[in-house]
């Protein structure tokens, strides 16, 4: 989508190129740009877009950007931006440099500002926007059309419009197309609509997420406990939202962390070793303590051709139970049906089953390997297939099993469930898969 | 609550209760109820309510309740419902009751365009519930034909606006309408707007919805002309849809159903597992070839799952990050690659490292276990490394090579990597016991 920008034209000419180029894009390319390029951009684009652009960028990006404009601009530009994006600027920066940036500020957007960022992180108040509209229950039509009309400022979400009482109560919504059409001789009254979807402020994100999406609104108000609008959540807000814990979730499962394409191979190292070092370290004291076996190693050395096998299987129903755990508490959630007992009976039920199954299967396969290539140490290939099918069994139901449960018991105490796809539990699970198997093995061999 | 009401047959009290309930609430009423108790409720409701409860179903209940009917009345609410809605419910309809459906709707319904698109195509999802206007009209021309039109359409905030011959120019805002002083023409008002085209992927459309945060993304065809938008409601749902599915496959399931018996759910989950007995046969054959090394020194059966979980993960991490880039549609893929390389090389020593030294303190305590614990660690050190550095390789390639030959990356990667991977980290790992342990 980004297109390339021909610096050399003169000052007309370049504004006039940026013209059409939307200010997502323009964020993207801006900081690839020289610094004496970054200047021109900054002079030649309207403020409106810069607005757009500023917010797109990260926040060193901004901090750099906020040092090439002038008092003047800087005030213009703070004032145009929408308070859910410059709080979130303000969280993003250092605490030192917060004084500087509210000193730009007109008092009524400080206190809203400064309101905002009381707001816990997981709170529906906390993705809230303050640029909306209300018009009172005793307006005229024409009186409250006039008012969103004229008295909105551009960043105002006017598509919804909140009716409110003499004691700036909620009462109802107007649509602002059912405003437009209202005949003039009738009320607001007779056009709101009084059942409408809401959250209150110390509900949470996911409650606002869940009513957006499942009443397809486009913002919904947030109201204290006196039933004041004390914001909207938007629809695009929510998107963000939805976006960012759906990908931070697949990140999980893949062992990733704060990914993006464009992170350099140092950056990516650095944000991986932690999880993979862990990984290591313990993979290595499993083997410390797997090294008790080392007898029953040497004298059956089969048991290696088949470790693989075991792991792997043991590791895979794990991931499949951990996967659909995780989304059935993030979708089961939404839908207000979380049912954690049928779930685990079914989940219980299927990790049983299929790890009866491949056991067997398992068991069929080492016996057949073995009696066509065979092995020092196992001449007996019927017994070898016995001591697999045992392990595997019992290696991937209790895989299942944590699949299952580990989720379910962070969920339950206020963590993410999707933190349960670590190494920790990968490592665990070799743990006991392989004690079992090299104690059967133990067992059956010496 | 509405099993109750439905028992009592007060018709007017269960008419009050649907009137006033969401259609997304009655929906989810809906299927908790049996047979008779539905046949009930479509008595109850109108012709617009049941549309928009059918709307409101998932696409396959939703199906179910619409072949319920006889055909003059399935065409009476599907041209009711919006048209990508209906589309999606058509699609999960079986081919005969379909065929009969599209042929009695009209020539030119919006459902039959739509159904023309492939699933993940732009096109697919459009509605075309929004306000067009010329821009030759005057403003208050454009205003009168906004206000008769408010009724009929989602938002009124962003209007398109396009020429005689339908090619689209741009949007105008509501504000900058009605704030504007007749006489003037729309032409003045008009702002750049983003724009989609109908055979875009859907990904993409929904992504630039999301960048550019608007509400709206109208769509046109090859030859500009404006021919729907695509809302961000609509955007988002596909989203979720398809996040899940991503997800999904990363953990090699197949697609969940909820309301499949557990007995079919296992069944379906088998296939991954059972894929593991195949790819056993390979990595035993090629441990087999290394007996005698194994026979002399055992100790180095206990690092083999270091060395195969470590290029497991670090595979998983690279198989995910180049999924994401191909799902995304993004550029620079190959430069992607390189670094996930170089990530793999630097991982690799700081792991390979840590192994060495932790193998090499863990045999010093057990001296009984290895004659020359220097040696075992190197093994292990260098082995570590040498597969976390082929692992991004293996895990970039074999996507790549699928993806080129139209088949899906993120259902069929897994296997093959797993397979390549282990079978050669074993030559690696026990290929350089041989050389360096001077077993014969």
């Amino acid at each position: 989508m980004t297109k390339k920008i021909n610096f050399r034209h003169s000052d007309t000419q370049l504004k006039k190129a940026l013209k059409p180029i939307f200010a997502y894009d323009i964020a993207l390319l801006y900081p690839t740009c020289s610094e004496e390029d970054k200047k021109r951009i900054l002079a030649l684009i309207g403020l409106d877009k810069l607005t757009d652009m500023f917010v797109e960028l990260n926040v060193d990006d901004q901090l750099d950007l906020l040092n090439c404009i002038d008092e003047t601009k800087k005030r213009s530009l703070f004032r145009n931006m929408e308070s859910d994006d410059l709080k979130e600027f303000i969280e993003d920066i250092e605490a030192s440099e917060r004084d500087v940036i509210f000193s730009y500020l007109s008092k009524i957007k400080a206190k809203t500002i400064s309101l905002l960022l009381t707001y816990e992180e997981d709170m529906a108040a906390s993705i809230m926007s303050t640029d909306f509209i209300t018009v009172s229950i005793d307006q005229s039509i024409k009186a409250a059309t006039d008012h969103v009309i004229r008295d909105s400022k551009e960043q105002d979400y006017i598509d919804t419009i909140f009716v409110v009482d003499l004691e700036n109560r909620i009462v109802g919504i107007v649509d602002l197309k059912d405003l437009i059409k209202a005949r003039s001789n009738s009320s607001l009254t007779n056009i709101m609509k009084d059942d409408f979807q809401f959250v209150y402020d110390h509900e949470t994100i996911e409650k606002a997420i869940q009513t957006v999406v499942d009443y397809d609104r486009n913002a919904i108000p947030v109201l204290d406990d006196d039933d004041h609008v004390i914001g909207i959540v938007t629809a695009d807000d929510i998107f963000d939202e939805i976006i960012e814990a759906t990908e931070s979730d697949y990140q999980k499962m893949a062992l990733l962390q704060d990914h993006e394409s464009s992170s350099s191979a140092w950056i990516r190292s650095k944000q991986r070793l932690p999880w993979l070092m862990i990984a290591v370290v313990l993979n290595i004291l499993i083997a410390s303590f797997l090294s008790i076996f080392e007898a029953t190693l040497a004298e059956v050395t089969a048991i290696v051709l088949f470790q693989p096998l075991i792991l792997g299987m043991a590791g895979n129903i794990g991931t499949q139970a951990l996967a659909v755990t995780i989304l059935g508490i993030h979708k089961n959630e939404l839908d207000g049906k979380y049912m954690p007992k049928e779930h685990i009976v079914k989940e219980l039920f299927i990790g049983f089953l299929n790890s009866l199954i491949l056991a067997i299967a398992a068991f069929g396969f080492v016996t057949g390997f073995l009696s066509l290539f065979p092995t020092s140490g196992t001449e007996l290939p019927f017994q070898m297939g016995l001591v697999v099918l045992i392990a595997v069994f019992s290696s991937m139901f209790i895989s299942a099993l944590m699949g299952v449960f580990v989720p379910m018991i962070l969920h339950k105490n206020n963590q993410n469930p999707a933190a349960a796809s670590g190494p920790i539990m990968t490592t665990l699970n070799d743990l006991v898969a392989l004690v079992i198997y090299f104690g059967v093995a133990t067992l059956a061999f010496l | 609550m509405l099993k109750e009401l439905l028992k009592n047959h007060d018709e007017k009290v269960i008419k009050a209760f649907i009137e006033d309930i969401h259609a997304h609430d009655l929906a989810d009423l809906f299927v908790d109820l049996t047979e008779e108790e539905k046949e009930q409720v479509y008595h109850l409701l109108s012709n617009e309510q049941l549309a928009e409860l059918v709307s409101y179903l998932e696409v396959d209940d939703a199906a179910d309740v619409l072949v319920d009917f006889d055909i003059h009345k399935q065409v009476e609410l599907v041209e009711m419902m919006e048209p990508d809605d209906a589309a999606d419910i058509i699609l999960e309809m079986e081919p005969k009751e379909q065929e009969e459906l599209l042929e009695k709707l009209g020539e030119d319904s919006e459902v039959k365009e739509l159904i023309q698109y492939e699933d993940d195509e732009t096109g697919s999802a459009m509605t075309n519930l929004y306000v067009v206007v010329s821009p030759h009209m005057d403003v208050k021309q454009a205003t009168k034909k906004v206000i008769q039109e408010a009724d009929e359409v989602e938002s009124i905030n962003t209007i398109f606006v396009a020429d005689e011959n339908n090619i689209y120019l741009g949007a105008i805002s509501l504000k900058d309408l009605l704030k504007a002083k007749t006489p003037l023409d729309v032409e003045a008002l008009i702002e750049d707007y983003p724009v989609s085209i109908d055979t875009d992927p859907i990904s993409k459309t929904i992504q630039a919805i999301r960048n550019y945060a608007i509400y709206e993304m109208p769509v046109i065809n090859e030859h500009r002309e404006l021919i729907g938008m695509i809302t961000l409601d609509d955007a988002l749902d596909i989203y979720q849809e398809e996040a899940q599915e991503d997800f999904e496959k990363l953990a090699a399931l197949p697609e969940t159903e909820e309301d499949m018996s557990p007995l079919r759910t296992a069944i379906h989950r088998l296939p991954w597992l059972l894929v593991l007995l195949v790819i056993s046969i390979p990595i035993a054959l090629v441990t087999r070839q290394f007996e005698h090394v194994l026979v002399a020194v055992a100790i180095l059966i206990v690092f083999q799952p270091l060395i195969l979980d470590s290029a497991g993960n670090v595979a998983t991490q690279t198989l995910a990050v180049t999924l994401q880039m191909l799902s995304t549609h993004e550029k620079g893929l190959f430069k992607n690659a390189l670094r996930e390389l170089l990530t793999g090389v630097i991982n690799g020593l700081v792991i390979g490292l840590i192994a060495f030294i932790m193998t090499n303190i863990f045999a010093l305590i057990n001296p009984s276990l290895a004659s020359n614990p220097l040696l075992i660690g190197l093994v292990v050190g260098l082995s570590l490394w040498l597969t976390v550095i082929i692992s991004p390789i293996i895990a970039f390639i074999i996507p790549m090579t699928l993806h080129v030959i139209k088949l899906d990356p993120a259902v069929a990667s897994g296997p093959f990597i797993t397979t390549i991977i282990d079978v050669s980290a074993l030559f690696i790992y026990f290929g350089l016991a041989k050389l360096m342990l001077g077993v014969v």
